[in-house]
Order: C-alpha cells, then sequence, then structure tokens
C-alpha cells in the first residue's frame, strides 16, 4: 500500500466540504489490514478504529442469510471488491463512451445538463457548492449539524457517538457488519429541539467522491420537538463498477419529534443493493420512511421503526418495480415496544417481463403493551406472464388490547381494461403505462414534488417494451 | 359525414359462430335502434366493431364513411371516430377521469403542445355541468366504486369531450332509474347532428321514448330480422320477443 | 454410527434401532412390499438432521413441545377406528388398514404414490410411513352419489403412548362422499400422541364434504397431515374443528393438480388454558381456471397460542387462479397469543389472489351491550365468540353436528 500525502482538514465548524483529496490504493478483497488503512487515512480516533476491527470479525464469523433469503447472494465474490475509494480510484469515461440509451434517459427524465456529466462517470465530482451556499448559511444559523460520517465522529462526538451503532448493532446482520467495518460517507445530522426545517435535506449536497459510494452510513439525530425531512438518490441511472453497495441508515427520533426519509433507488443492473435501515421512535415521535426501488439486480431492504415511546408512530411507504433480470425483496418491520403505539405499512410492487418482487414483513405487539395498532397493505401487480411475485409476512400479536389488519393482493392489469383504455384512443401500451400509474398513484404523491414526476417519467420507461 | 355500412360480418367466439353474416347500414346523422333478446348477439356487434381482441371476425367489413376498419387496433378504430359507451364500464383504480380524457383527447392531437389545460378544464366542467355531474368526480378514479348510474353519466362525459363520429351505445339504460334516463338521454340528444351517427343498442322500449330513434332493428341469433320506424319498438314492447320468434318460424 | 449431527436416537425410545428390529418382527405378516416401504421411511427417519427441525417452517413454534422423546412405545390400536356407513353398497370400500391388508392386497399404489402435505413436519412424517399401525381406508367407486356419509370414530385405547395411523380417502370420477371424523376425550387419561397421515385422492368431478372434529385429551399431543389431490372439475370442502389436546400441529396441503377443481378449507380453534396450535397450510395451484379459498378463525383465552402459517403457491401454467386465504384471530387475554405468516408466491400473472389477517380483542361495545342486559361476563364473551366463530359452523351440513360442536365451544368458557 502506498502511503497517504497528509490530508487538508477544514475544521471551520459547520463549513460543507471536508476534504478528501488524497491518493491511495487499498487495494480489492478484505482485511484487517484494509480496515486498518481506512482508518488511518481518515485519521480517525482510537475507539473507532476498534468498532471497526471488531465489526470485521463479526462479519467474517456470520453466514449468509440463504436459508430464507435468496441464493442469488452466493454470487457476491467479496474478494474481488474494493472497499475504499478515493478521488483518485474512481472510475470514469468519456461522454461518447457513455451508452446511448443512458443519455436517452437522462433527456427522458429531465436531468439538468449539469449533473448528467457526474451521474454518468464522465465526472468525478459534481460542484454542489454554488448551488446551496445559501442553504448551509441557513442551516449552521439554526445549530443544525450537517456533515459526513468521518467528521461526525471526529468532530462531534458527544452529539453522535450516544446513538452510534445502537439502534443498528453491528451483529444485526452480516451486511450490517460489514459496513460498520469499511462505512465512509454518507449524512450524520443533528437537528436541535424545536427546530423544525422545512425544506428536505438532500444527500445531493455532499457530493463527493465518497458520497455515493458502496458503504454509506448514515445517523440522523432529530431532537426533541424537532422535524427534518432528507432525501437521497435519484431517478436518474448511476454509473457504477462497484456491484455490492451495502448501507446502513440509523435514524433516532427523540420525544415528539418527526423524521422522513425517502429514498429513489435506481442503480444500474449488475448491482446488489443491501441495506439495513432502522428507527428508534420515542414517546409522541414519528418517523416515516418512503422508498422507491427501481434499479439494481437485487435489492433486500426492510426499513424499521422500534417504537420504543408512548404514542409513538412509524410508516412505511414503498413502491419497487422489478424488471428483467431483477429482483426487488423489500418489506417492513414494525416493533411495538411502549403502548398505544401504532404503525402503517403500505408497500406495492410491480413486476414487468421476469422481474420478481418480494415482500417480507414483521410486526411485533407483546403482551404487556395495550392499545397498539398496525395497519399493512400490500399489492402486487403482474404484467407479463413471466413476472413472479412473493408475500412473506410475519404477524406476531398477544394480549387483548391490540388490532392488527394485514391485507395482501395479487393482480394484473386486466385485458378489459386494456380494452376500455384503447377504445377511448390510447394506444396498448399508453393504457399499460396509466393503469400502472394509477396503481401506484397513491404513493407516489407522497414524495416530495421533485421526485414524483421523474418518478411518473421513469415508471413510463420501464413500462415501455413490456407490451406486445 | 359519418355513415356506418356493416357488411356481411361474421363473429365467432371460442369457435361458436354469434354473427352470422351481419349487414346493416346507417346513414350520416341518424340514429338507429338495435333491440333484441339476450343471447342475440347485440353485445357482440358492439364489441366486434370496437376491436374486442376476445372476438374473432371471420369475414365481412365495416366501414365508417369509406374507411374499412375491421382488423385495426382498438384504439386506431377510437381515433377513425368510432365510440362505444360500455355496458358495464370497467373500473380504473388509480387513475383519475380528468386525466384519462386529457390523455384520450391529446392521443387524437397531432401536435400535443397546441393542447391547452385552461381550455381543456373548461369544456369539461362545463359538459359535467350539463350532465348533472359534481364536479368533484375529476380526480376520482374513473369508475371506482361509482354507482351504476354515475358509471353512464361518466360514459357519455366521455362522449362529449372526445367528439367521435359514429357513437354505439351498449345497453346505456340498464340500471338507470328515470332521472338519470333522462340525463343521459338529453346528452345523448345534444349532440345529434348531421354530421354523426348513432347505434343505441337497448333491450327496453322505454330509452326510446327519449332518444327517438330513426329506424329499429329487430336482432334474433346474430341477424336482423325486421327493421321498421320506432312504432316496431312499441309493438315489440306489447307483444314480446316470442311474437318476433312465431314471425321467424312462419 | 451414527453422527453427532443427527438427531441422537438412544433419547428418543421409539426411534433406536432396537425397537425397529422389534416392530418388524411382529409386523412380519404384511406383504413384502410394505415391508419395504416401512424400512425405507425408516432410514430417511434416521437421516434426519438437527437444522432440519428448525428452520422457517416451524417459527415462532416451541418445537420443545412436539417431540417424541418421552414415549416409550406404540400402542396397538387394532379396535381403532370404529365405521359408521350410511350404504350398504358392497362396492364402497371403507375399513381399517389392518383388514385392508389382508383382503385387498392390490391397493399397493395407493401407499407407494401417496404424498405427504410436506409442510416442515418431516420427522412425524417419516415415524408414521415407518411406524403406522392401522388407520381408515375409503374408497367410493366411480359415479357413486346416493347422499353417502360415513361416520369415523378414532376411539383410542387408554395409553400414554404414541399412536401412528395412516389413512387413505379415494373418490373415483364423478364420486360424492360425506366423511365426518371424530378424536374425542371420552378416555380422560389418554396422555399419549396421536399422529395422523391422511391422504386424499379425488376423482374427476368428484366432491368431498369432509369434517374433522379434534376434541382429544387435555394432555395429549396431536399431529394431523393431511394431503388433498384434486383432479379435473373436483371439489373439497373441508371444515376442522380443533378444541382439544395439549399441542397440535396440523399441516394441510390442497393440490389443485387440474383445471376446474376447487378446494374449501375452513378451520376454527378455540384454545384455553396452555394449549398451543400450530397450522400450517397450503393451497398450491398447478393448473389453469382452479379456485381455493381458505378461513382459519381462533378464539384464544388465557394463556393460549396460535400460530397460522398459509401459503399461497401458483405455479407459472395457473392462469386465471383464484385464490383467497384468510385468519383472523380474537385474543380475550393478557398472554393469549396469535402468531400470522400469510405467504404468497405467485409465478403466474393473470391470476387473482389475495390473502388477509386480523387480530384484534373483543368488540367492546358488543361486549358492553351484553353486560348492560345482565349476562355474565363469561357468558357474554362465548356468546360473541360463537358469533365470530359461525362462520365455519355455518359450512357444516348436519345441524345437529354443529349444535354438538357449539355446545363443546361454551364448556370452554366456563
Amino acid at each position: 500500500m502506498i502511503n497517504p500525502n497528509p490530508i487538508e482538514i477544514d475544521r471551520e465548524k459547520g463549513n460543507f466540504h471536508y476534504n478528501t483529496d488524497y491518493e491511495f490504493d487499498a487495494g480489492v478483497g478484505l482485511s484487517e489490514d484494509v480496515v486498518k488503512y481506512i482508518s488511518d487515512v481518515k485519521r480517525e480516533d482510537e475507539w473507532v478504529k476498534d468498532f471497526r476491527l471488531k465489526a470485521l470479525n463479526t462479519f467474517e464469523k456470520k453466514r449468509m442469510p440463504t436459508h430464507w433469503a435468496t441464493k442469488d447472494l452466493e454470487n457476491i465474490d467479496f474478494d474481488v471488491i474494493r472497499y475504499y475509494l478515493s478521488k483518485g480510484q474512481m472510475p470514469s469515461r468519456t461522454w461518447e463512451e457513455v451508452p446511448d440509451d443512458i443519455k436517452q434517459t437522462f433527456e427522458r427524465l429531465g436531468i439538468p445538463e449539469q449533473e448528467r456529466k457526474f451521474l454518468a462517470g464522465v465526472e468525478a465530482q459534481f460542484d454542489s457548492e454554488a448551488a446551496y451556499s445559501r442553504m448551509k448559511d441557513d442551516l449552521s444559523e439554526k445549530g443544525v449539524i450537517f456533515v459526513g460520517s468521518t467528521e461526525g465522529l471526529k468532530e462531534y462526538p458527544d452529539i453522535f457517538k450516544k446513538w452510534f451503532g445502537k439502534v443498528i448493532p453491528t451483529s444485526d446482520n452480516k451486511f450490517s457488519a460489514l459496513n460498520s467495518a469499511v462505512f465512509s460517507g454518507g449524512s450524520f445530522i443533528y437537528v436541535p429541539p424545536g427546530v423544525k426545517l422545512e425544506q428536505p435535506l438532500q444527500a445531493y449536497f455532499r457530493i463527493n467522491a465518497e458520497n455515493f459510494g458502496q458503504f454509506e452510513r448514515t445517523l440522523i439525530i432529530a431532537d426533541e420537538g424537532s422535524e427534518i425531512t432528507y432525501m437521497e438518490g435519484c431517478t436518474a441511472p448511476k454509473f457504477e463498477t462497484s456491484t455490492l453497495h451495502s448501507a446502513v441508515v440509523e435514524l433516532v427520533a427523540l420525544k415528539g419529534a418527526k423524521i422522513q426519509y425517502v429514498t429513489v433507488q435506481n442503480w444500474s443492473n449488475n448491482v446488489f443493493n443491501l441495506v439495513t435501515k432502522r428507527a428508534m421512535a420515542h414517546d409522541e415521535s414519528e418517523v416515516r420512511w418512503i422508498d422507491c426501488n427501481i434499479g439494481s439486480r437485487l435489492t433486500m431492504k426492510y426499513p424499521g421503526v422500534i417504537l420504543r415511546g408512548r404514542k409513538a408512530r412509524g410508516e412505511v411507504l414503498s413502491i419497487a418495480l422489478a424488471n428483467d433480470g431483477q429482483h426487488q425483496d423489500t418489506g417492513a418491520k414494525m416493533v411495538h415496544a411502549a403502548d398505544e403505539t401504532s404503525s402503517n405499512v403500505i408497500s406495492k410492487s410491480v413486476s414487468i417481463g421476469e422481474g420478481r418482487s418480494t415482500y417480507r414483513g414483521l410486526v411485533q405487539m407483546p403482551g404487556h403493551l395495550k392499545n397498539c395498532k398496525n395497519n399493512t397493505e400490500c399489492d402486487a401487480l403482474l404484467i407479463n406472464s413471466d413476472s413472479q411475485t412473493d408475500t412473506y409476512p410475519a404477524i406476531t400479536v398477544q394480549g387483548e388490547d391490540h388490532s392488527v389488519q394485514h391485507e395482501a393482493s395479487v393482480s394484473k392489469v386486466s385485458a378489459e381494461q386494456i380494452f376500455y383504455m384503447q377504445q377511448r384512443g390510447l394506444s396498448e401500451a399508453d393504457a399499460m403505462s396509466m393503469c400502472v400509474n394509477g396503481f401506484v398513484n397513491d404513493l407516489i404523491r407522497e414524495f416530495p414534488m421533485e421526485y414524483s414526476v421523474e418518478l411518473k417519467r421513469l415508471i413510463d420507461l420501464e413500462m415501455e417494451g413490456s407490451v406486445g | 359525414m359519418s355513415t356506418l355500412s356493416v357488411q356481411n360480418l361474421s363473429v365467432n367466439i371460442d369457435d361458436k359462430t354469434i354473427l352470422d353474416n351481419f349487414s346493416l347500414e346507417v346513414p350520416s346523422g341518424e340514429v338507429h335502434a338495435i333491440m333484441g333478446p339476450n343471447g342475440s348477439g347485440k353485445s357482440t356487434l358492439s364489441k366486434a366493431l370496437a376491436g374486442h381482441p376476445g372476438y374473432e371476425i371471420t369475414s365481412g367489413t365495416a366501414k365508417l364513411n369509406d374507411t374499412n376498419f375491421i382488423g385495426m387496433e382498438p384504439d386506431e378504430i377510437s381515433r377513425v371516430g368510432l365510440f362505444l359507451a360500455f355496458q358495464y364500464p370497467i373500473e380504473v383504480p388509480g387513475v383519475s377521469i380528468a386525466n384519462f380524457i386529457r390523455a384520450a383527447i391529446q392521443s387524437r392531437m397531432n401536435d400535443i403542445k397546441s393542447f391547452k389545460a385552461v381550455d381543456y378544464y373548461k369544456a369539461l366542467y362545463q359538459k359535467m355541468d350539463d350532465l348533472g355531474m359534481d364536479r368533484k368526480f375529476t380526480s376520482r378514479s374513473l369508475n371506482d366504486g361509482f354507482s351504476g348510474g354515475e358509471k353512464k353519466r361518466c360514459e357519455i362525459l366521455q362522449m362529449a369531450m372526445l367528439d367521435p363520429k359514429f357513437c354505439i351505445l351498449d345497453e346505456t339504460d340498464s340500471g338507470l332509474d328515470i332521472d338519470a334516463l333522462r340525463v343521459v338521454s338529453e346528452g345523448v340528444n345534444a349532440m345529434r347532428s348531421k354530421n354523426r351517427s348513432f347505434l343505441v343498442i337497448t333491450h327496453y322500449q322505454r330509452l326510446l321514448d327519449y332518444i327517438i330513434p330513426d329506424k329499429v332493428h329487430v336482432m334474433w341469433e346474430g341477424k336482423i330480422v325486421r327493421s321498421g320506424d320506432k312504432e316496431l319498438a312499441k309493438e315489440l314492447e306489447t307483444k314480446g320477443y316470442d311474437w318476433i320468434k312465431q314471425e321467424i318460424a312462419a | 454410527m451414527i453422527a453427532d449431527k443427527k438427531v441422537k436416537p438412544s433419547s428418543l425410545k421409539i426411534l433406536s434401532q432396537e425397537h425397529f428390529e422389534n416392530f418388524s418382527t411382529k409386523h412380519s405378516w404384511e406383504p413384502g412390499w410394505l415391508v419395504d416401504l416401512r424400512k425405507e421411511s425408516w432410514e430417511q427417519l434416521k437421516s434426519i438432521e438437527e437444522n432440519d427441525l428448525k428452520n422457517e417452517s416451524w417459527r415462532f413454534s416451541p418445537r420443545s413441545r412436539f417431540g417424541y422423546s418421552q414415549f416409550n412405545n406404540i400402542t396397538d390400536s387394532s379396535d381403532s377406528p370404529k365405521f359408521n356407513q350410511s350404504s350398504e353398497n358392497p362396492d364402497i370400500i371403507c375399513d381399517s388398514v389392518d383388514n385392508i391388508l389382508l383382503k385387498h392386497p392390490d391397493i399397493v399404489s395407493c401407499f407407494t404414490d401417496a404424498k405427504g402435505p410436506n409442510l416442515g413436519a418431516i420427522q412425524t412424517y417419516q415415524l408414521i410411513n415407518t411406524y403406522f399401525n392401522n388407520g381408515f381406508f375409503i374408497k367410493v367407486p366411480k359415479q357413486i352419489n346416493e347422499n353417502l356419509r360415513i361416520e369415523v370414530d378414532h376411539c383410542l385405547p387408554m395409553s400414554e403412548n404414541v399412536t401412528f395411523h395412516r389413512n387413505f380417502v379415494t373418490l373415483e370420477d364423478f364420486a360424492e362422499l360425506t366423511i365426518i371424523e371424530t378424536y374425542s376425550n371420552d378416555n380422560h387419561i389418554h396422555k399419549g400422541a396421536l399422529s395422523n397421515l391422511t391422504h386424499f385422492k379425488i376423482g374427476k368431478g368428484a366432491k368431498l364434504n369432509r369434517i374433522l372434529i379434534q376434541n382429544s385429551s387435555r394432555e395429549s399431543s396431536f399431529y394431523n397431515l393431511e394431503n388433498f389431490d384434486l383432479h379435473a372439475d373436483s371439489s373439497v370442502v373441508n371444515v376442522e374443528c380443533y378444541l382439544g389436546a395439549n399441542q397440535s400441529r396440523i399441516e394441510t396441503k390442497g393440490n389443485l393438480l387440474e383445471s376446474g377443481s376447487c378446494f374449501k378449507n375452513f378451520s376454527f380453534v378455540s384454545a384455553n388454558g396452555e394449549q398451543l396450535f400450530d397450522q400450517r397450510t397450503e393451497q398450491h395451484h398447478l393448473a389453469p381456471n382452479c379456485s381455493s379459498n381458505l378461513l382459519s378463525k381462533n378464539v384464544l383465552q388465557d394463556q393460549s397460542k396460535a400460530i397460522f402459517s398459509g401459503l399461497i403457491r401458483v405455479d407459472p401454467e395457473a392462469q386465471h387462479t383464484n385464490a383467497l386465504q384468510t385468519n383472523r384471530n380474537l385474543l380475550l387475554s393478557k398472554e393469549a397469543e396469535a402468531d400470522s405468516l400469510p405467504g404468497l408466491e405467485i409465478l403466474a400473472n393473470d391470476v387473482r389472489c389475495t390473502h388477509g389477517a386480523t387480530t384484534s380483542r373483543l368488540n367492546q361495545e358488543e361486549l358492553f351491550y351484553l353486560l348492560s342486559r345482565g349476562i355474565k361476563k363469561k357468558n357474554a364473551e362465548s356468546l360473541i365468540c360463537l358469533g365470530f366463530l359461525e362462520e365455519i359452523l355455518d359450512k357444516i351440513p348436519d345441524e345437529n353436528l354443529a349444535k354438538k360442536i357449539r355446545d363443546l365451544v361454551c364448556t370452554h368458557f366456563n
């Protein structure tokens, strides 16, 4: 390994740009040396390095969960993955090398010119400084902390260390252990009590080489009575050579706080996207996961909420689109651990071509609690004769005080519906698109407006070619 | 101009012949009624003309003015100018009426950019008021949870907005009470002109008191067996379909 | 020597080689093919690994309550079951399996072709195949549809041991049968385990109405594995009432093999004390244009527990499938627990499949209304629960029988 050059650290608090301009090569494959190297390069405190090494140990001991998950997981080769990418190693190509269909997608989705080159892998960085400098001032005035994971742990340990790794312990599953060993990038956010942010914070604001990386670690703490919406991902296809993305997102909503976390995922079709997302909701707080999964070869993601405080509320709204060669394996986990808590899960999936969508849910209500409620609705729409869907919810309720309702349905767009719409002049493809958009409409409306228009266009794009 | 000319049309469902050498002329500007007992092939006629994939046309032609539309895709037939008001309008959840009708209108436009939303909504609300439909219906999902009467009104609303040349009303009156019947009929009558023709398919004579036909045909086992003026409908009502059966046997 | 990972034989007395050999000797009168079948099952039994017993098909289930380690012997149940037929027609075969083996040895294929539901209880399955000691055999020939009704009374001997029964019900084309099976607890000190494996083969156009009433002794264990194979245009209406036994593991599978078939399964559980009901079902659609409907309703008091796992599986060829599944649970106490695992695996696209599960407590408004009319709380609860279960009881064609079952449910509320 090459020794890193000295790092420029800008110690101005609240500053956006945490310089990561260094060149090195951690090579491929995973080992203690690689983990130590990552930690050294970031100049992390000793406790973080220890945390990473312990996690590596846990990762190696755990087996792949193929006893319940898809056997496709066995195709992940841990030895050929790069576990840390710096700016120098970012994959790049010329604009001419970018495939035509990607360029067309950018056009159809109306992606701004300046962003296209970044997304296509032609440029390694997207300079978002200018666009968001005003917001940055506004945030620092309010006392909001919005930094990357490395800076968060180094500069604000008194705030973040308390919750880091507590919502999702390292040993939760094999991939949270992996992330805990090699994480970098992601957002660490703290919102002070009573501060209600009107504008959503976006991962976009923190673009640098690490950020659309493979092992992001995000931790959001909303203090009492505060409100925040955070958005990550984008509808446009993102150029990737790495095949494994394993992020961890931890949310903490303290008393009366509200967190809304919006994700749109459209990774390319060679990516394994295995994410652990969980929130801890305290008294009277509210956490909402709003998720749209359109890309990747395999996505496994089960956003969860631990309803720890009285009257807390958790919601998961999820849309999944699975096309040829894709498997969207998503769901929700609601663990009720206090009285009068409520949870709501709405999941809609569309399987096109040979795509497969799976829903896995868990709802837990023990007997010593009172008055908890859950409502789950999962609907699947199958477009072509080879499309597949599975549903595996698990509901365990004890005690006489709760009420739980679960409904699931599988259907297709009927020939009669298509004929009806064609009789009014819509082509078969347009009719099909309209039905699919109608199917997911209620959920698309929950997404911030910036996304919902793009999402509709993206769904239309996916539908093309599915008919005839 | 909108003359419908059906010549020797034969239609099968699952290898069973339902329409057998069926012929019919509806000159431009006229309203013709078709009556017949259940199973006579009335619904098959309307679906087959509209290009429903479940109906196999084994021979014959159907022309709107000079265009033979047999064999075209249903949406092409619609753009040629044919409109079918369904007997059982299908529910399409999540798709609002406003968006649906707009998409249908835009599918006919050569230049979509010339579509003006303001004009569209103005026209839509006007027609809804005429039909006694609450304007809030625009955001409701197409036919989702609608009563029978609401569904039929929605069909007529679409017809009014799409300005077709030839309209087939497939048992539009079934399931309607007197008030709804009157409103729907007014909507249809308001669209009568010398450049538009109608084929009204009905089981009961009652509708024809409101939508007065120029000619009445009686269908039996896949063919037209009697034609006459509006008095024929009344005679049929009084004497029943058995009378026709006997007339044919004779 | 059997490797460490395998289930240790010495701790399970009936799993010892010695026991198997004794059993084989006693059953040496059986035809050769059957001896071979038992031996094959014995080999399979020995090769079951610990891990096989812990997987998804036992999720939420306290496996410790379903073992066989405490049993020493297999009961001789040559007196069970007893029959009551409504017809004198000699072509209808209805007899105990022991007798059938003696009188109709040509029924080999029934045994060799028969499959189990295969929903997780593999140890029980192989035990039954190895050690079954009687059961009932019913075969209704073509076209018999004279309101044939057969009652099977599984009166079990006093025992602290296991009983393994293998049962066969075959309906040939266009045959019709109503069968009522009862497991009663007249014998209060039956502390053993009853394990049943029943194979149903329903021919073209045939119709089966089957009612099962399980009210076994409170100290016993109950295993019921059933597999229904439905051929073209056949229909099965299966109603199961579970009231007894300390723990029950029930596996029911309906296979819609050919077009036009219809499988309906209605079951209820009324549990109190520490009763445990572990119910696993599967509706498997292999052919197009079939329908299935499964309804499971559970009423749970005290510290009782019910697990319901239901899978609707639709193969790629099974277009135009219509499948429903509903699980409804009423919890009447703080410690009662209901676990629901409704599942769907759909590989065909032109289908309508829905499943739903709800868990709640008694409607407080309803309860208050009854109390305000002077009705005691336990009685009020029993009335409301009976109302809740009425949807299932309604499916029992015999009103006298339905009344008997209602009375049994009431006894759970005293």
